[in-house]
């Protein structure tokens, strides 16, 4: 794996031995029987600059996939295509076994933590407001909130510790703090899917921890299968499964062996060896 | 001074001339729909886009003026009102959705497309103006609106439009939450975010038309702003905010035209305005208060009762000043000084009346509704009783001029003589 051409995905694939050692992901087909999401063949282009080539791997049941990369490189666009929010210009991606852009009801299988950016802190809104708001995909029009989801959901936010807040505006709370709020939002509609997007821009480390932490339980308990987007290449290593590593096209590593950093510094087109060194001196754990 | 003379007096006006009775319909209603909407308004920063649209309807009033008062589809009539009211809710709905489009699109900034797009309409509006010189007097009530010119039909078209736009608040009202939190999140909750915004950018555009009337365009994103943005200072939670700028907005519009009605010669629109921004002043002074003292807590009660209080103490305040000083220069004294133009149409006026030529009056009128606002502003300074008053102006603003009797019309072309 000591040469990896970007324009070439296939040139990341490794050895046929090494691909067959890994049971979660191909990367050159989806044959996964159990796959939650199948991304086969899939270029995006916004206009005529191409933001995805030939992307193709596969997220099975209840793994975590972590998705790293250079600004630019796309990660925000691959979360799009699996929200289904964009189409992609040629290939086929598939979610919960349909079209990702044709999921209909199933779109509440999906429990999506966006970056944070787009939020008006001055939002009058309570955080029990916000977290309910994650039902509403499954209510009818003047539904009321049927007393097994209230229940439910004063149950998540006793888990992920944000019921103290319950009653105050979404902006008083802190970066990481909301964090956790909209997580919790996420899960109300007990998804299959997590998708987290860049959860840890504005947060400390030892709160980017806690929160790996959250997500690494949450995970278990309920069995979901989790994409995350992360700078924090560190932590998401731990956690994964396995990482996908965007640039334009995608390149791939399997978390049970050492982190190919030269792959991942070729990815980002600078030395990351300072920032990786102290996991690598730590070794794994999974 | 004694609060319950000058509520008296208002309560009887309001009884007896159908004018005020008609446009506080008119404002209660305007208000209810421009409450709800601020509130979007406010969350989703739409503020400057309905200003743009607000003045781009001169462009579509000019072009429907031009179409169906004097042009190639001419009507006459409430068909004419209707053309120029149909032709400027097309011309704006279509200048929201091009801004909307254009931003969207990334060709241009939001705020570039805005300027871009209202200057452009306001120029064609001047444009077309200065072709027909005839109707540049409209310019002034179309800046600035007024109550006495709604008719019923323009009552029972704003209710049409409330009913509408409030039915579509209540059925949407969690999709509304979700897009005004995070249009990402509410795209991938599945949620049309496009055909939400340019559901809320007709609302906007069609609300601006209609309350155009009441408050004109220099005015109208006033009521759009201004309620939403107070009771965003009063409360954290998204459904009080709506109960919150409704109940503002009504006691604005009840304020303002009390006012109007209490101190001679105040226009209605832009008092209510000053109301509305009376008010804000008020919950802004509070939430600082409250920031400094109360830290981190809501207290919405205490908050609007209190910006509720002041207001009215205020306004209090201001009619008793005024009412006081419209009785001691004398109500009916002293008719303001006419220019010549208007020397001219009252002239016009007396001699088409006493020669019965009704309709010469009306077509005049449609030609020209700030006609009728001149109008009327001078037949409230006359002598006549407020039965009769009402009268005359049922006739000028709801063509009702069989209901004039020979000798009213005797007194009515009589009266100015006896006062210059």
């Amino acid at each position: 794996m000591a040469n990896n051409s970007q324009s070439d995905p296939k040139a990341s694939v490794g050895t046929a031995a090494e691909l067959e050692s890994c049971d979660c992901v191909r990367i050159d087909r989806c044959t996964c029987p159990d796959g939650i999401v199948c991304v086969r063949n899939v270029s995006f282009a916004y206009g005529s600059e191409l933001a995805l080539e030939k992307i193709t791997f596969c997220v099975p049941r209840t793994c975590m996939v972590g998705v790293i990369g250079p600004n630019g490189g796309g990660k925000t666009t691959l979360l799009k295509l699996i929200l289904g929010l964009l189409e992609p210009t040629s290939g086929q991606l598939d979610v919960l076994g349909r079209r990702a852009t044709r999921l209909a009801r199933l779109r509440s299988q999906i429990g999506y933590v966006p970056q944070r950016l787009g939020i008006d802190m001055n939002f009058p809104a309570s955080v029990k407001d916000v977290i309910i708001s994650g039902c509403y995909g499954q209510l009818a029009m003047f539904q009321r909130l049927p007393a097994k989801r209230k229940a439910r959901v004063s149950e998540l936010m006793d888990l992920t510790g944000v019921s103290v807040y319950a009653d105050q505006p979404i902006g008083d709370l802190s970066v990481g703090q909301q964090q956790r709020v909209f997580i919790t939002r996420a899960l109300v509609a007990d998804p299959q899917l997590l998708i987290v997007d860049e959860p840890t821009s504005g947060v400390d480390i030892a709160g980017q921890a806690r929160f790996f932490e959250l997500i690494g339980s949450l995970r278990k308990e309920f069995a979901l299968t989790v994409i995350m987007v992360s700078h924090n290449i560190d932590q998401l290593a731990r956690h994964a499964d396995y990482l996908v590593c965007l640039n334009r096209t995608l390149h791939w590593h399997d978390t049970k062996r050492p982190l190919d950093l030269h792959m991942i510094e070729e990815v980002y087109g600078c030395e990351l060896r300072a920032h990786i060194d102290h996991y690598h001196t730590e070794g794994h754990h999974h | 001074m004694d609060p319950t003379v000058i509520l008296d007096k208002v309560y009887h006006d309001i009884l007896t001339l159908p004018v005020l009775w008609r446009g506080l319909w008119a404002s209660v209603l305007v208000s209810l729909v421009c409450s709800t909407l601020s509130v979007y308004v406010v969350l989703k920063r739409l503020a400057f886009i309905g200003e743009g649209i607000a003045h781009s309807a001169l462009g579509g009033i000019a072009l429907g003026v031009l179409l169906f008062v004097s042009g190639p589809m001419f009507a006459q009539g409430p068909a004419a009102k209707l053309g120029v009211d149909v032709t400027t809710a097309v011309f704006c709905l279509i200048v929201a959705w091009l801004i909307g489009w254009t931003s969207h699109k990334r060709i241009i900034s939001e705020d570039a497309a805005i300027g871009i797009f209202f200057v452009a309409s306001m120029a064609f509006g001047v444009v077309l103006i200065a072709l027909r010189r005839a109707y540049t007097a409209d310019l002034f009530a179309f800046l600035f609106g007024s109550v006495l010119a709604v008719t019923t039909g323009d009552i029972y078209i704003t209710a049409l439009l409330a009913g509408v736009i409030l039915t579509g608040v209540l059925l949407f009202y969690r999709q509304l939450f979700l897009f005004s939190l995070d249009e990402e999140l509410a795209s991938a909750a599945g949620l049309p975010v496009r055909l939400i915004y340019y559901a809320l950018l007709s609302a906007l555009a069609l609300t601006i038309v209609i309350s155009m009337k009441v408050l004109g365009v220099l005015l109208v994103t006033a009521f759009l702003v201004i309620p939403g943005a107070t009771a965003r200072l009063l409360t954290y939670h998204y459904r009080n905010i709506f109960i919150l700028a409704n109940i503002l907005g009504f006691l604005a519009v009840l304020g303002g035209l009390m006012l109007s009605d209490t101190i001679e010669d105040l226009p209605s629109g832009p008092t209510i305005v000053l109301c509305q921004f009376m008010m804000f002043i008020i919950a802004v002074l509070w939430s600082r208060t409250r920031a400094r003292l109360a830290r981190g807590r809501e207290l919405t009660v205490l908050g609007s009762a209190l910006v509720i209080v002041v207001y009215m103490g205020v306004l209090y305040v201001a009619a008793s000043v005024g009412y006081a000083a419209s009785l001691s220069t004398g109500r009916d004294s002293q008719p303001p000084a006419q220019t010549t133009s208007m020397q001219t149409t009252w002239e016009f006026f007396v001699s088409a009346l006493q020669a019965r030529h009704f309709d010469e009056i009306q077509a005049r009128l449609e030609g020209n509704p700030s006609l009728g606002q001149e109008l009327g502003q001078r037949i409230m300074q006359l002598h006549l009783t407020d039965a009769e008053k009402s009268q005359v102006l049922d006739a000028i603003y709801q063509a009702r001029w069989n209901q004039l009797s020979d000798g009213l019309i005797q007194k009515v072309s009589q009266l100015p003589e006896k006062q210059e």
